[in-house]
């Protein structure tokens, strides 16, 4: 009998594993790379290209965000749109998620709106904000408009073309074990989407936080990081401006990462779709 | 010369009675695939139905499972009409439609969680069914970590656990290596002497057909149908160098060659 097993994981002891973990290659270069951007702003500081009031120092930055920080505005500010963000997102996941679902029941009406969905995918969302003003209100629901309107799209088209794609053997061979209308849908369709389905949903995420910043700089509402920029802007302070900028990085990129890219990567490794190494 | 059924007869499990399959053409044409199809296969046996592609072999098994529903004559399973897809008549695919987000017991156990078996349950019978193919200490294996001939272990397994009435393979063997073929082909006829069931295997392989099945059904898609069928009656373990097996071969290679 053959045994043949293909193996993605080589055996090596704990210690070294969290030694590796703290001082790896990446996390090396991560921080040379920060330093040295650090210090070449530092030397375009001193070296006054740019005014000293339109660029400040990085330590005047730095003492910005601790500022803010212990003032509560960016806290406060993050809790205000994260907030949105979330409320945003799950509006769009489930209005995109059954939107795709009835276009997938109704095929001609699936045909339609996949062309417009396309179309409207790509629509600058900030092109969405006086719609939003007018049609909603200059307050919150307006914010959420501009956030549903941009992220929605991705999730609906990411389902209609998930769900479409899968394999009809899975279907005929499932079928033929017995499973009919929910429990095809619940242990088949679903499962064998998901990879599509989760590709959606992380640009959905991205759309939605790039809308959500534009909509509250424009949209201003007393909170939230994008009203902390207009502010900035306002009164003409580039460090707060800076700080702020930073801080939406950071979230940016820590949700990305950490959430969205994990979760993706763990149904890549379970289909064995982290097997392709091309060679050089 | 020992018979390999040592039972008696038994009944009739599948009966196909004047079968026949058409296809409407856009242009009004129609194509005739199937004609005329008189088959009775006794539970237990294996009959292996052999032609080369296009002989509409596997239009034949896709009736038989309910995957198509319009024919001209009758299927009946233990006497009953075939009208839909059903569990009690199992396909095994060639390319393996396990399901690459479970592992191998999930895959087995799918089936059986859909049919609301209750958990202890479910376990048992998968144990005992990946035990059957030899894969319980691939259980907890995700299908990209197996190989072809392992894939095609787990289909077998998962066939199985729901306890079909009849086995139907879809050329299950055919994309993968000779040597894999030969290990497969002892594993199912063991499987076959430890639980009898009924399989009707679909290839294009002569050799396989003739290893592999108690009666040859040898299709030619000149006739839309049956051309001739073979009863194999050496013990498996005895067929390798066997002289009128390989009588029997070279008279289907003639056959089937030939006569294009």
């Amino acid at each position: 009998m053959e045994t043949h097993i293909k193996s993605s994981k080589k055996k090596v002891s704990l210690s070294k594993k969290i030694v590796n973990k703290i001082i790896n290659r990446d996390t090396l270069s991560l921080v040379i790379f920060i330093s040295v951007f650090l210090v070449v702003w530092q030397l375009v500081y001193m070296s006054e290209i740019l005014p000293k009031l339109s660029l400040p120092s990085p330590l005047a930055v730095g003492q910005t965000i601790i500022e803010l920080l212990f003032d509560f505005t960016l806290v406060k500010g993050t809790a205000f749109t994260l907030w949105r963000l979330f409320l945003g997102f799950l509006l769009s996941l489930t209005l995109g998620l059954i939107t795709g679902l009835l276009m997938i029941k109704f095929q001609q009406f699936g045909k339609t709106m996949s062309s417009f969905a396309v179309g409207l995918q790509s629509f600058p969302s900030i092109a969405w904000i006086p719609f939003a003003i007018l049609l909603i209100g200059f307050n919150d629901f307006g914010i959420l408009f501009v956030v549903v309107m941009s992220s929605v799209f991705s999730v609906m088209l990411s389902t209609y073309t998930g769900l479409r794609n899968v394999p009809p053997i899975y279907i005929r061979a499932a079928r033929n074990m017995g499973a009919k209308g929910f429990s095809l849908f619940r242990y088949v369709l679903i499962p064998a989407a998901t990879p599509t389905l989760i590709m959606g949903m992380r640009q959905a995420w991205s759309f939605a936080w790039h809308a959500l910043i534009g909509a509250e700089m424009l949209i201003t509402t007393l909170v939230g990081l994008g009203y902390i920029l207009s502010v900035g802007r306002e009164f003409s302070n580039m460090s707060q401006i800076i700080a702020t900028m930073i801080v939406i990085f950071t979230i940016g990129l820590i949700f990305d990462r950490v959430v969205f890219i994990k979760i993706e990567e763990k149904i890549r490794d379970r289909w064995g779709l982290n097997q392709q190494k091309i060679e050089q | 010369m020992q018979f390999k059924n040592q039972y008696p007869p038994q009944k009739v499990s599948l009966s196909l009675k004047n079968v026949s399959k058409i296809y409407l053409q856009r242009n009004s044409k129609t194509i005739t695939v199937l004609d005329n199809i008189n088959i009775q296969i006794l539970e237990g046996e294996i009959v292996t139905i052999l032609g080369k592609s296009g002989c509409g072999k596997s239009t034949l098994l896709n009736l038989i499972a309910g995957f198509e529903n319009s024919y001209g004559g009758e299927i009946l399973l233990n006497g009953k009409p075939v009208k839909d897809i059903s569990t009690e008549r199992i396909m095994m695919f060639q390319e393996s439609a396990l399901f690459p987000w479970l592992t191998a017991y999930q895959n087995v156990e799918i089936a059986l969680k859909m049919a609301k078996v209750p958990k202890h349950q479910r376990e048992q019978i998968v144990k005992h069914y990946l035990s059957i193919v030899g894969l319980f200490d691939y259980s907890n294996s995700y299908i990209y970590q197996l190989s072809g001939g392992m894939k095609q272990r787990v289909s077998l397994a998962r066939a199985l656990s729901l306890n079909p009435k009849i086995l139907l393979m879809d050329e299950p063997f055919a994309g993968l290596d000779i040597t894999i073929k030969k290990s497969l082909y002892k594993e199912l006829l063991d499987m076959h002497k430890k639980t009898r069931k009924t399989i009707l295997f679909v290839t294009h392989n002569i050799n396989e057909a003739v290893l592999i099945g108690d009666r040859v059904i040898v299709m030619s898609p000149r006739l839309y149908g049956i051309k001739k069928e073979y009863l194999i009656d050496v013990p498996n373990e005895q067929r390798k160098d066997n002289l009128s097996i390989k009588n029997i071969i070279n008279e289907i290679t003639a056959d089937l060659y030939d006569n294009a």
